[in-house]
């Protein structure tokens, strides 16, 4: 027999029968078992991923500044910076003076227009001594303006 | 052919002239509800214009009178309209804020038509009759819609306030906490008195500015809402100084100068 037929027939061998279903067992016997439902096991499944997404969102929050005025937050000395503190205070002035200024313009509104408030002479309805009063006016010195509350006492006279 | 011709002549004039006439008159109306604002400039000279035209007769009187009546009507128009725009522009949070800002703009609404039917009566008006309505007008100025502008004046006012009120909270917890890491080192009695006089100054800066949007829903006199408004504007402004003092002292207590110093 040639070296050529012998590798042939070694194309053909086979496990003992026997043999195959010893080692077919001894595998299976030691292949780990499906796990079992395990209440710890869960518990320890959704404690570490509760974990995972709270460190992940701290992170995020840290990142993106939200913290600013927590406690975890460092101590912000920009907080003590007088520049920005000048300029917020500078903004309430601002406001303040406005409402001094409202407060002006209404107390200037309820006093009585004195302009062109003068009484009906005795030539009304013709001509109304409003009117002439502020033809006069605008004779003898410049131009003025009048507010909507002038214009209207002027026309009522 | 030819019919034909200007057939389609006459459906080209009238394309053209249709959508330019609906133009004119929209532009026509519009300028009628809204005046120029040079229109709204009345002086002396607008006035004495009548006594001149009186010496041209009673119908050259009443023409001047109801042009000049017309036109100050306008401008209140105008000016109502100008105010609800600024009114409805000013960004407020909260419902009772909001519930303030639509009844206002309604009582500006309302003003509106008020001008408009004074404005109606004005063509058929003789000379008396024109004197009647600019007296009915004044009249009803000074006892609806000055107040009423008062009150629109005093809400954005108030409304502009209310960032000024959120920084100042931001910056008190800010400052609460640079104290507080100093007092761990080293306490300091005067920061302690100071942060705690600032604390206080906002409390009471809020509770005035809360108190200011009760009395605008309680529709109270503007005197009152104003005083209140400034009032807490008084207060946020004391808070701000006791800020002022804090950095001062901070900035001496610090081993490096971390902030600039003031300008």
């Amino acid at each position: 027999m040639n070296l050529f037929e012998t590798l042939k027939n070694l194309k053909n061998i086979e496990p003992d029968p026997a043999f195959k279903e010893q080692s077919k067992r001894a595998v299976l016997a030691v292949m780990p078992a499906a796990p079992a439902w395990n209440a710890r096991r869960v518990l320890f499944r959704i404690v570490e991923t509760g974990a995972a997404v709270a460190l992940t969102g701290f992170f995020v929050l840290l990142i993106t500044g939200s913290l600013s005025s927590s406690r975890l937050a460092p101590v912000q000395y920009s907080a003590i910076d007088p520049a920005s503190l000048h300029a917020e205070a500078q903004a309430i002035d601002m406001q303040i003076h406005l409402a001094q200024l409202d407060y002006t313009t209404s107390a200037a509104e309820s006093t009585p227009v004195t302009a062109s408030a003068v009484k009906p002479s005795t030539r009304k309805p013709v001509v109304a001594a409003g009117v002439a009063a502020a033809s006069s006016t605008a004779t003898s010195t410049a131009t003025t303006t009048l507010s909507l509350d002038e214009a209207l006492q002027a026309l009522s006279n | 052919m030819k019919s034909l011709r200007a057939t389609g002549v006459f459906i080209l004039v009238l394309a053209t002239a249709v959508p330019l006439a609906a133009s004119v008159a929209e532009t026509a109306h519009a300028s009628a509800l809204a005046p120029a604002p040079d229109a709204c400039t009345i002086t002396t000279d607008d006035a004495a214009a009548i006594a001149t035209a009186a010496a041209q007769g009673l119908s050259a009187e009443l023409a001047a009178r109801r042009a000049l009546l017309t036109r100050v009507i306008g401008c209140a128009i105008a000016d109502a309209q100008t105010l609800k725009a600024n009114l409805n522009a000013a960004s407020v949070q909260g419902g009772a804020a909001q519930n303030i800002q639509s009844q206002l703009s309604g009582q500006l609404d309302d003003a509106v038509t008020y001008y408009n039917l004074e404005l109606g009566k004005v063509a058929q008006a003789g000379i008396g009759g024109t004197q009647g309505i600019a007296r009915e007008t004044l009249s009803w100025r000074s006892g609806n819609y000055d107040p009423l502008a008062a009150r629109v004046s005093n809400f954005m006012l108030w409304a502009k306030n209310q960032a000024l009120f959120d920084t100042a909270g931001d910056r008190l917890g800010q400052m609460k906490g640079v104290v507080s890491f100093i007092y761990q080192a080293a306490p300091n009695p005067e920061l302690e008195a100071d942060i705690a006089s600032a604390e206080s100054l906002i409390v009471a800066a809020n509770s005035e500015n809360m108190q200011a949007e009760q009395a605008q829903s309680q529709a109270l006199p503007p005197d009152q809402v104003l005083a209140l408004i400034q009032q807490s504007l008084q207060s946020l402004s004391d808070a701000y100084q006791k800020f002022s003092d804090i950095s001062a002292t901070v900035q001496t207590l610090l081993p490096t100068n971390t902030a600039t110093p003031a300008s």
